[in-house]
């Protein structure tokens, strides 16, 4: 299903003849002269965009309604999502931008199913996750979705091949064909000398390679990064942001990236800009 | 569930990390824990063997003895302090002393003076005694032994007999009763060399080379069962044919201080020496005799008369006042020969006072015709002889084995019958004993056997009667029981005695080992917070979780368990190399056994202690990281992953 754009985003491409580039210059000089109303922003500057958007796919792989998410620190509750809605279809690639506390990364880990919504509703491949019980979560988790944090968090006395097998140790997958995938694995994410290598003896970017390869073990239909490049030099960072497009490219897998780097971000398909819980820009669409 | 192999794959992640911690708290917990296990095998080790050694020694008998307690007989003593025992017996002192000025009339002693008897009661007001103590009963008085007859009287179905023993072992699975009879009483006196010398008084206290007290010397002879010595008895040979004594079993101490003239071979210092020295000895004092002396009370006063005279006209050599006794008695000349007249010079007035003096004591006290007899002892075998003089290791296994049979020198019964009957003094043997003034009454002084075929059913009659300290039933129990000729319950005595203080120091130990265990483990698991959310973020369920903490934690604990019996077992082994070989010499000394088994050893593994121990450390390990691991599932995973 084609994702309707806001009618006032649609109203203001036209006027611009549809032209996007045309469309952005307009907004960011708008965004230069006009005043947030009671101090929140009503604009949002759009991505940059330096590769064309790819056409979506119409299927829907996560589904996110009126999402609301508060935290109690101390005495304060502190509302970390306020109303997200969001669609993202197979295949897409998509990039979760916002400021630190923004609620991107707290977006991330209820569409992963780590944490539970406090109101609102998460579908990820059909499967509503505030109606599973833990178990059932927890071999979705295994099996649907693949996770990738910023600090990597391998196994450090396992070797490459094994700590990329962990996710089919919980999955109970024979061990003789987790090993073949595992070293497949290691193969295609530029590793195969290193399989028998612990993490001590990797760098930063081959670690961070190693985790996407244990996220893909069970060939999840959604990976989800954390700031995947937070903690790698720039050409570290580009080099895995190639992997998930390759990724993407060769497998369809939806690769959702949460993070702060403009640069990064501009390699999705789709930038989603939160601030202070809420999404203030989807794309080319400016949310009011 | 996640599969074993891929369990231990992770677990073993965590053994890995923080290594250092991990090795102290292992190397702690296992060496409290392997010191306790050692101490365990080595207690169940020393048990077992002697154990062994007892059942081997008395032919797998386990022996208990009975003594007539005397806490519940009035017959053995009463409270001399109390007003009612004190007016009874001042009672029957007035009594007697009126018989006694009876009879001295009757006899026409005029020169009785009743004040010359043993007060009935004596006094003693020093300001420091507390008034209640001050008036108590003189128990050399012949109205308290007149009081404690009619007591004893009114309690002889009370008095307990072997009828009374065997009543209480049968049933209880008794195999065989035995009733040694002790002939302390007839105090045999020994001849050193065949001579005697009594212008020399004998010495206070006998006692054999070693220093210990030996038991010819003393005079103390038991005539037991055949089948409780057969097997200290050598096989007859030449040595003792024909017999030529009374046969008996000594100790080779005694062997040694009386044999002085065969040059035998002195006892080595090395308890691994000693055992060949026992045999050779036994070999070579088999079928020696020994020379004794019986001397009645009677005899014994005329003998001391005659010395006295002697020494008192010795004395009075050059003393032309002195007058010669009108009666003079003559010591023996021969070896346990008679006290002789050697001149009685007294007037028919003087010979009829005295019958008089003699009729009036008869009155009160029977009168005893002198009697000094000679009896010879063959040696048929030696007795168990743990060293009574070693230091060091082999003094505290001597006294963990603790052999006492407390008979003295043995006179095996059958053998005894077997003799032609000019050797065996049956009716010196026969004579029963008689009480001391103030002493506890003959029946009192027994001993009961009783042997059991396994160590159970004696420990059973043991518990059931033992009165280590003061209870009321130990008052209403007919015999005071224990274990016999050896400490077979000995390690179970001391378990049973030190059993709460074990358990406290145990349970200090055990304390101490599961706070370590606990403050590890719950460092490991909040360390591994992360990771957990890390495990559940790709798909570990909360039961995979807990199987990969559980079989760390049973990991630490199996390596906790191997390290604490390495220990255990090194502990164990090294005392058996070092003393296993000494102990089995001491033990063989001890029971008199030489056969090639048992042997001695300090290790035991059937204790169920040790399964308690290691089990112990399975259960806490796994129980100590259960409140930190579920706590850490039931944490939300994104908070420990933010924290980070």
């Amino acid at each position: 299903m084609d994702q309707q754009l806001h009618p006032s985003a649609a109203d203001f491409l036209a006027a611009h003849d549809g032209n996007l580039d045309a469309a952005i210059a307009a907004l960011r000089a708008a965004a230069a002269t006009t005043e947030p109303a009671g101090g929140q922003p009503t604009i949002e500057t759009a991505p940059r965009h330096t590769r064309p958007a790819r056409p979506r796919s119409g299927t829907p792989i996560v589904e996110v309604s009126d999402l609301r998410k508060t935290y109690k620190v101390g005495k304060q509750r502190v509302q970390a999502l306020d109303g997200v809605s969001l669609t993202i279809d197979t295949g897409e690639f998509v990039a979760l931008v916002g400021a630190s506390g923004s609620g991107k990364s707290t977006l991330l880990q209820l569409i992963g199913g780590l944490d539970k919504p406090s109101e609102g509703r998460v579908v990820v491949d059909g499967a509503d996750l505030g109606r599973m019980r833990d178990g059932r979560l927890s071999t979705f988790r295994n099996t649907t979705i693949g996770f990738v944090f910023q600090f990597f968090y391998l196994q450090p006395f396992l070797q490459l091949v094994t700590n990329t097998e962990v996710p089919g140790m919980f999955a109970h997958t024979k061990r003789g064909p987790r090993h073949a995938r595992a070293l497949d694995l290691i193969e295609e994410v530029g590793l195969s000398d290193r399989a028998t290598h612990r993490p001590r003896e990797m760098s930063g970017g081959q670690m961070q390679r190693a985790a996407i390869a244990r996220a893909l073990l069970n060939t999840p239909k959604l990976l989800l990064a954390d700031e995947p490049t937070g903690n790698l030099d720039s050409a570290a960072g580009a080099a895995i942001l190639d992997l998930f497009e390759q990724i993407r490219e060769e497998s369809g897998t939806t690769v959702v990236m949460v993070t702060h780097d403009e640069d990064m971000a501009a390699r999705a398909d789709r930038v989603v800009r939160l601030r202070d819980g809420r999404i203030v820009a989807d794309g080319a669409e400016v949310v009011a | 569930m996640i599969g074993p192999r891929d369990t231990i794959t992770l677990a073993r992640t965590k053994i890995r990390s923080k290594r250092v911690r991990l090795l102290i708290t292992t190397i702690v917990s296992a060496l409290v824990f392997g010191v306790m296990a050692g101490v365990t095998v080595l207690f169940t080790g020393v048990n077992h063997s002697i154990k062994d050694f007892t059942r081997q020694n008395f032919e797998g008998q386990f022996l208990i003895q009975g003594i007539p307690n005397p806490i519940n007989h009035s017959a053995s003593g009463a409270d001399i302090y109390d007003p009612a025992v004190i007016a009874a017996v001042q009672e029957l002192n007035t009594a007697y002393l009126a018989e006694r000025k009876a009879a001295a009339k009757t006899y026409g002693i005029t020169d009785y003076d009743p004040r010359t008897e043993a007060p009935a009661v004596v006094e003693d007001n020093s300001p420091n005694v507390p008034a209640e103590f001050r008036k108590s009963v003189n128990t050399l008085s012949v109205a308290y032994q007149r009081y404690l007859a009619g007591k004893a009287k009114e309690n002889s179905s009370a008095t307990p007999t072997l009828d009374t023993f065997t009543g209480l072992v049968k049933p209880r699975g008794a195999t065989h009763i035995y009733a040694p009879r002790s002939l302390a009483h007839l105090q045999f006196h020994l001849l050193a060399g065949g001579k005697e010398d009594l212008n020399q008084p004998a010495p206070a206290t006998q006692t054999s080379s070693s220093g210990r007290s030996s038991d010819i010397a003393g005079g103390n002879y038991t005539i037991v069962d055949e089948a409780l010595v057969a097997k200290f008895v050598v096989g007859a040979n030449l040595a003792r044919t024909p017999a030529r004594g009374i046969p008996v079993l000594i100790t080779a101490d005694d062997a040694l201080a009386t044999f002085t003239t065969l040059n035998l071979p002195k006892r080595p210092a090395d308890s691994g020496d000693q055992v060949g020295w026992f045999t050779d000895l036994r070999t070579k004092v088999n079928g020696q005799t020994f020379l004794t002396c019986y001397r009645n009370d009677a005899e014994q006063t005329r003998v001391s008369q005659a010395r006295q005279q002697a020494n008192e006209m010795a004395a009075n050599k050059n003393n032309r006042d002195y007058v010669k006794p009108s009666l003079i008695l003559a010591l023996p000349t021969t070896p346990c020969g008679m006290v002789t007249v050697a001149s009685d010079t007294r007037t028919a007035a003087e010979r009829r006072a005295e019958e008089n003096r003699q009729a009036f004591e008869n009155q009160f006290t029977p009168a005893q015709a002198p009697l000094a007899e000679a009896v010879t002892f063959q040696v048929v075998g030696l007795l168990p002889s743990p060293s009574p003089n070693s230091t060091g290791v082999d003094a505290i296994l001597t006294s963990m084995v603790g052999v006492d049979y407390g008979l003295g020198a043995i006179i095996p019964a059958d053998s005894l019958k077997a003799l032609p009957a000019e050797l065996r003094h049956d009716a010196l043997l026969s004579t029963a004993p008689t009480a001391s003034p103030g002493g506890v009454p003959p029946e009192m002084d027994r001993r009961y056997l009783a042997a059991f075929d396994n160590v159970e059913a004696a420990r059973r009659v043991v518990d059931t009667y033992s009165c280590y300290t003061w209870r009321p039933e130990c008052e209403s129990a007919p015999f005071q029981i224990m274990t016999y000729g050896s400490n077979y319950l000995a390690v179970d005595d001391i378990m049973t005695h030190a059993r709460p203080v074990l358990l406290v120091l145990f349970g200090i130990a055990f304390g101490i080992a599961t706070i370590i265990i606990w403050a590890m483990m719950g460092r490991v698991i909040a360390d591994s917070r992360r990771e957990t959310a890390v495990f559940r973020a790709i798909g570990a369920k909360r039961s995979d979780i807990v199987a990969v903490y559980l079989t760390y934690s049973l990991w630490v604990a199996v390596r906790i368990v191997v390290i604490a019996a390495v220990i255990a077992g090194g502990i164990a082994v090294l005392i058996e190399v070092l003393y296993a070989a000494r102990a089995t010499h001491v033990a063989q000394l001890a029971f008199a056994v030489f056969t090639p088994q048992p042997r001695f050893s300090f290790v035991g593994l059937t204790s169920p202690v040790l399964a308690v121990i290691f089990g112990g450390i399975v259960v806490m390990s796994l129980v100590a990281i259960a409140p930190p691991l579920l706590r850490n599932i039931r944490r939300n995973p994104i908070k420990d992953m933010r924290d980070e």
